[in-house]
């Protein structure tokens, strides 16, 4: 009965967020708070009303109920508990169902934290958050059912494909669409604020800390989900600008754009319009994805237009979402007023910089991922856009910003001496160089190229290092009062340097594999010996092994340096025994930051076998810098002032605002704001503080 | 609660305290600090100008709100999952499945099958999985398991009539020459055998020898209990085989409506044994859009959606998809509420 | 400058980035895109040496010759008759078989019609043939015989 009670919830849900969907937003155009306040209320009913149908589905895969067409098309009975909770969502039905939980929890969440907000806004940002539930609600239910029955359930399930039974594929989906879900906060914000037609720099305080959130899951996301292509494919590779990964990517590269562009309307009030337009993109491009992955459509195009049902039902929901919302924002946005002025030499211009670069890199991969498929509805041509595009397209384009990062925390708000920065970035930048050139010889080999991307991931990490070394004053004042200006300094000016040194730490181990990594291949007969990245790697031979669902045929390496042995490795070829499935696995021997990885190919005719042999150095660079930017959005993420008005805070700011001491004393109405005279002279060596990069 | 203004002022309020302490530390020069508190309380002051009407809490009108939610959500729920859900069917947890496997036929097959797998040369094991192959339609595998059990415990009226339907469903419902002769042995072992005697019967028709077919009929008729289950069918292919000159076979068959007036036994006895009937026909000449639309219509009515499926599969490929009878077949099967998905899996 | 000047400066540089883009990526279409043959297709319409492409459909039975060390060679055919010899270095991926569907990407040697390939993928959707192989394939009416070869993948 349990597997029906959690179908029918599903169904409620959907009433509840139709309920939500229309009765706050009347509210909000009459400005009536018993009609804003089913919001909330509504939105915490519509969560747990989700999460006891994703409870029960859970339930029905961990049980192994197969009269669930679901649980027995992608469970089996002896698999182990871990695989049957992931094979929840690893599957299409499940998945969207993951996809819903984690929006309906952001719609909780913000009904939850969001008692700092106006009341008409908030009523308007669940009413979105509630239409978006709605359609993917009414999706699931109507093409993508997890809950069909089967009338004479069968006694065996036919078990998860044997590549997704793996821990890494069991945590990326859940983060990687808490990160893309997560730009629905910001979109539904966007919407809101267009409804109401009003929009000024508190909106992007309010909008940041959730662009925050979903940036550093996606961040997370994306990097669990290059880890795992690379050690559980077997060919070595890191990224593949695959269609799919793709998808993932441009959210991101948007809404890293967002996170900037909030920042500047937050303390300048400018860019508001195309804040509110990067808001409703980046999540459109969450939702392009969710319809590239989910319809079918990078199969096959003809796969998609034989079974169109599901395809065509995102595709609708894609269009009404992101045509409604900017034919509001078309509608709507003329209507705003605009922001405040900057001299192209500021924080601001930096910014600005960051987002032309960011939007126009995204653009490139937009185009790069939809070209062929548009060109084969169109003239029906199939062409590939590989890696080659995207390297020349995007890698190129990315260099301006690499080079660009370190000046924009540097710089001043409003008018920023260009000279100035350069000189304290003298420092940070000759300390790359060197660096770089010694890194380069050390390893003896790589063109010149390979020295300035070097140079232009370390000049990112010193770049960092030097923002906040001079922000606390390092050489100029005493030590005690640098530890204090560094007690001082907004956790967000931490999370800033964080990000950017990792994004500095990924670029290095980028380079650094792409131009340094060596790659041997060659036929091995135990007791050959092969040399690479200073290493002697011994085959020891080939022998039988077997897993509790696979068969292993396994090739023992000892690995030696100056004839000292250390480390033992094996690769296998795998078959599973459900599947018939080969796979390979590789064996990755982790040196510092560095790794040695193995691949088996296939045997000669006279028995000898095909060994793949990569020195991959500072690879895990790229994993690192990449967990240090989520890091550093999470040190952001804590900074106190992006709770302001949060309901703790609140009862203490009501007693301190009516003796309105020290730095409230500003006269509000008397002291005339646009008189204040602003100072002409101007002090390159203060930034305003706080900037989140 | 907070109104727009207020929320808004909060914000203004708090740049201006961080202002202020990033003054004091240090961290930001007297110049820059001046414009900066500048701007923050200009905005400050803004949002500090009372904007559009004043929220207000209606009482009134909520009663009718309140009113259209409660109608609307059991409406839209209730209704919408008796559409999509399936409000009869319990959980059936595995290991509640394997702690009382009585009626669930898959999981007494799997039992079987795991123990032959042990013990291949157990007839035993063989004779009671064959019957449940039969009856889940994995008609290879009932062939295979009648044959092992024959082998094993040796003839015996129900294995050879089962082993007949077997090859009888293999041919799709062609009486074959190893089927007759399968049949012949079961009547010799058993000569009061109807089960038997009715398909020997159905082979004579099947020949075209409908004299012979309506005399073997007659005799099972005859040799059968007033209240026999299959007397109805047996009585139908007499009138059938008398009447086969005279009028088209549509009109003298039961149709769906004529069913309804019988017993659930008898119904499905009557359509099963239509069903075989007309699918021996089709296979002999499948160009018959009726009849085929007839086939599918009786094994979604024996909700058997798979061969429902199979035979708009073979209708189709008959027909050829394309052509208008091809759509009409598709259109039928749609009503039947059989999908594309179906027919393509 | 005035503030005039500046905001065109300003907006001139975003354009002109933006313009350097598009040139870009019109660029590496042209460089790195590669067009989608099978063995027929080549036989109508062959394809200058030099210009890179992906050649698809099914290894030919028998035609696997492994060379040294690593180098093999084999035949790409889609069952219209028509083949392609192809040469390659390096590892086969796992699921490289003669008989299944096979995509390589290269560039045909002058003189001789010997496809060299860089790479060749057997990455494969549910039904175990790359897409653009099963697709044309389909096209071409063979799709059924192809799917006939293959164990049934459900039960």
């Amino acid at each position: 009965m349990i597997i029906e009670i959690g179908h029918y919830t599903l169904v409620l849900a959907l009433a509840a967020s139709v309920i939500v969907s229309i009765v706050p937003a009347v509210g909000a155009r009459k400005r009536d708070l018993s009609f804003m306040d089913v919001a909330p209320i509504g939105s915490i009913v519509l969560f747990i009303l989700v999460a006891f149908s994703f409870g029960v589905l859970t339930y029905a895969h961990v049980v192994s109920d197969f009269s669930v067409r679901n649980v027995w098309e992608n469970s089996h009975s002896l698999m182990p508990l871990a695989y049957k909770y992931s094979g929840v969502w690893g599957n299409h039905e499940g998945s969207m169902m993951l996809w819903l939980l984690i929006l309906t929890f952001f719609s909780a969440m913000v009904a939850t934290f969001g008692s700092n907000l106006p009341d008409t806004l908030r009523a308007n940002v669940l009413s979105v958050q509630a239409w978006i539930s709605a359609a993917f609600i009414l999706f699931i239910l109507l093409t993508s059912n997890p809950f069909i029955r089967i009338a004479m359930p069968p006694a065996e399930g036919r078990e998860l494909n044997p590549v997704l039974q793996d821990v890494g594929l069991a945590i990326h989906p859940p983060l990687l669409y808490l990160g893309y879900v997560g730009f629905s906060v910001c979109f539904s914000f966007a919407v809101a604020a267009l409804m109401e037609g009003r929009i000024d720099a508190a909106w992007a305080r309010w909008v940041r800390p959730w662009t925050l959130a979903a940036w550093t899951f996606l961040t997370l996301g994306i990097a669990m989900g290059s880890y795992w292509a690379y050690y559980e494919l077997g060919w070595g590779g890191w990224w593949f600008w695959d269609p799919v990964e793709n998808a993932s990517f441009m959210p991101w590269l948007a809404g890293t754009a967002l996170l900037h562009s909030a920042v500047v309307m937050e303390k300048r009030e400018a860019l508001k319009i195309w804040t509110l337009l990067l808001a409703i993109l980046t999540f459109s491009l969450s939702l392009l994805g969710t319809f590239l992955v989910r319809s079918g459509v990078l199969t096959s195009v003809h796969a998609f237009a034989s079974d169109p049902t599901r395809g065509t039902f995102i595709l609708v929901i894609l269009l009404t979402f992101v045509g409604g919302s900017l034919s509001l924002f078309a509608f709507r946005a003329p209507g705003l007023t605009a922001g405040g002025l900057f001299a192209p030499i500021s924080r601001e211009g930096a910014l600005v910089v960051n987002n032309l670069i960011l939007t126009v890199c995204c653009g490139t991969v937009l185009t790069g991922t939809l070209y062929p498929l548009v060109l084969e509805i169109l003239t029906g041509d199939k062409i590939s856009v590989g890696a080659p595009f995207f390297n020349m397209t995007f890698g190129l384009l990315m260099v301006p910003l690499l080079l660009a990062v370190p000046f924009g925390p540097l710089l001043a708000w409003k008018r920023g001496d260009l000279l100035g920065v350069l000189q304290r970035l003298y420092g940070a930048a000759a300390l790359a160089l060197l660096l770089a050139l010694a890194i380069f010889y050390a390893e003896h080999r790589g063109p010149v190229l390979s020295v300035l991307g070097l140079a232009a991931g370390l000049f990112l990490v010193f770049g960092a290092v030097a923002d906040l070394w001079f922000r606390a004053g390092v050489g100029k004042v005493a030590a005690p009062v640098v530890l204090r200006r560094l007690k001082g300094l907004p956790r967000s000016a931490f999370g800033t340097a964080l990000a950017h040194a990792g994004l500095g730490i990924t670029v290095i181990g980028i380079v650094a594999v792409s131009t340094f990594a060596t790659e041997r291949m060659v036929e091995m007969r135990p007791g050959a010996t092969v040399e690479t990245g200073g290493y002697t790697i011994e085959f020891q031979g080939m022998s039988d092994a077997a897993g509790p669902n696979f068969k292993d045929d396994r090739g023992s390496f000892i690995v030696q340096e100056d004839g000292e042995d250390v480390a033992d490795v094996w690769s296998s070829k795998r078959v599973y025994n459900a599947h018939q499935m080969p796979t390979t696995e590789a064996g990755i021997v982790t040196f510092g930051l560095s790794q040695l990885y193995i691949s088996l190919g296939d045997f000669t005719h006279d028995g000898a076998i095909v060994v793949r042999i990569w020195w991959k150095p500072f690879i895990l660079c790229i994993w690192f810098g990449a967990i240090v930017m989520a890091v550093g959005g999470i040190v952001s993420l804590s900074d106190r002032r992006l709770r302001v008005g949060a309901p703790t805070r609140r009862a203490k700011l009501a007693k301190a605002t009516t003796p309105i001491a020290g730095p409230l004393a500003f006269p509000l109405p008397g002291g005339d704001p646009e008189g204040v005279r602003i100072s002409s002279r101007f002090a390159p060596d203060q930034g305003l503080p706080g900037a989140l990069g | 609660m907070a109104g727009s203004q207020t929320s808004a002022a909060l914000v203004y309020r708090d740049q201006l305290t961080e202002l202020d302490r990033d003054a004091r530390s240090g961290h930001l020069a007297a110049a820059e600090f001046e414009y900066a508190r500048a701007e923050a309380a200009r905005r400050l002051f803004k949002a500090t100008e009372s904007i559009g009407p004043p929220i207000i809490v209606s009482s009134s009108r909520n009663i009718f709100v309140s009113l259209a939610i409660v109608a609307f959500v059991p409406l839209l729920s209730i209704g919408l999952y008796v559409k999509l859900g399936s409000p009869d069917m319990l959980s059936r947890p595995l290991e509640a499945r394997l702690e009382s496997p009585e009626d669930d036929l898959l999981i007494l097959v799997d039992r079987a099958e795991s123990h032959l797998r042990q013990q291949p040369n157990d007839g035993l094991g063989w004779d009671v999985l064959a019957p449940m192959y039969l009856k889940m339609g994995r008609i290879p595998d009932a062939e295979t398991a009648y044959r092992n059990a024959l082998r094993l415990l040796g003839s015996s009226p129900i294995r050879l009539d089962g082993l007949a339907e077997a090859l009888m469903a293999t041919s799709r419902g062609v009486v074959t020459e190893e089927a007759r002769t399968t049949l012949q042995q079961s009547v010799a072992l058993e000569p009061d055998n109807a089960h038997a005697q009715f398909y020997l019967a159905l082979a004579l028709e099947q020949e075209g020898r409908r004299l012979d077919a309506t005399k073997a009929f007659e005799g099972i008729a005859a040799g059968s209990p007033s209240d026999a289950p299959w007397l109805p069918l047996v009585k139908l292919h007499i009138a059938k085989n008398k009447e086969i000159e005279v009028a088209p076979i549509r009109d003298t068959e039961p149709t769906l409506d004529h069913l309804e007036s019988a017993n659930p036994d008898e119904q499905n006895a009557m359509i099963r044994g239509m069903v075989a009937n007309l699918e021996s026909k089709l296979s002999a000449d499948p160009d018959n859009l009726n009849g085929w639309i007839r086939l599918v219509r009786a094994f979604v009515v024996l909700k058997e959606r798979a061969r429902a499926a199979g035979a708009m599969k073979r209708g189709l490929f008959a027909l050829s998809p394309s052509s208008e009878r091809g759509r009409q077949l598709i259109a039928e099967a749609r009503k039947l509420g059989l999908t594309t998905r179906d027919m393509v899996e | 400058m005035t503030r005039k000047q500046k905001r065109l400066t300003v907006i001139g540089a975003g354009v002109s980035f933006i313009i350097a883009a598009v040139l870009l990526i019109m660029f590496a279409f042209n460089e790195s895109v590669a067009y989608f043959y099978l063995p027929a297709d080549l036989a109508t319409n062959p394809v200058p040496a030099g210009t890179r492409i992906r050649l698809g459909g099914l290894v030919g039975e028998g035609s696997v010759v492994r060379g040294n060390g690593t180098t093999v060679q084999f035949s790409v055919t889609d069952g219209t008759g028509q083949n392609v010899k192809v040469r390659y270095t390096g590892i086969l991926p796992d699921l490289f078989r003669e008989g299944q569907g096979v995509v390589t990407e290269g560039t045909f040697e002058s003189g001789n019609h010997e496809f060299i390939a860089d790479t060749v993928l057997a990455k494969h959707d549910e039904k175990y043939l790359p897409r653009d192989v099963a697709e044309k394939l389909k096209e071409q009416g063979l799709w059924q015989q192809v799917q006939a070869d293959r164990p049934e993948t459900r039960k």
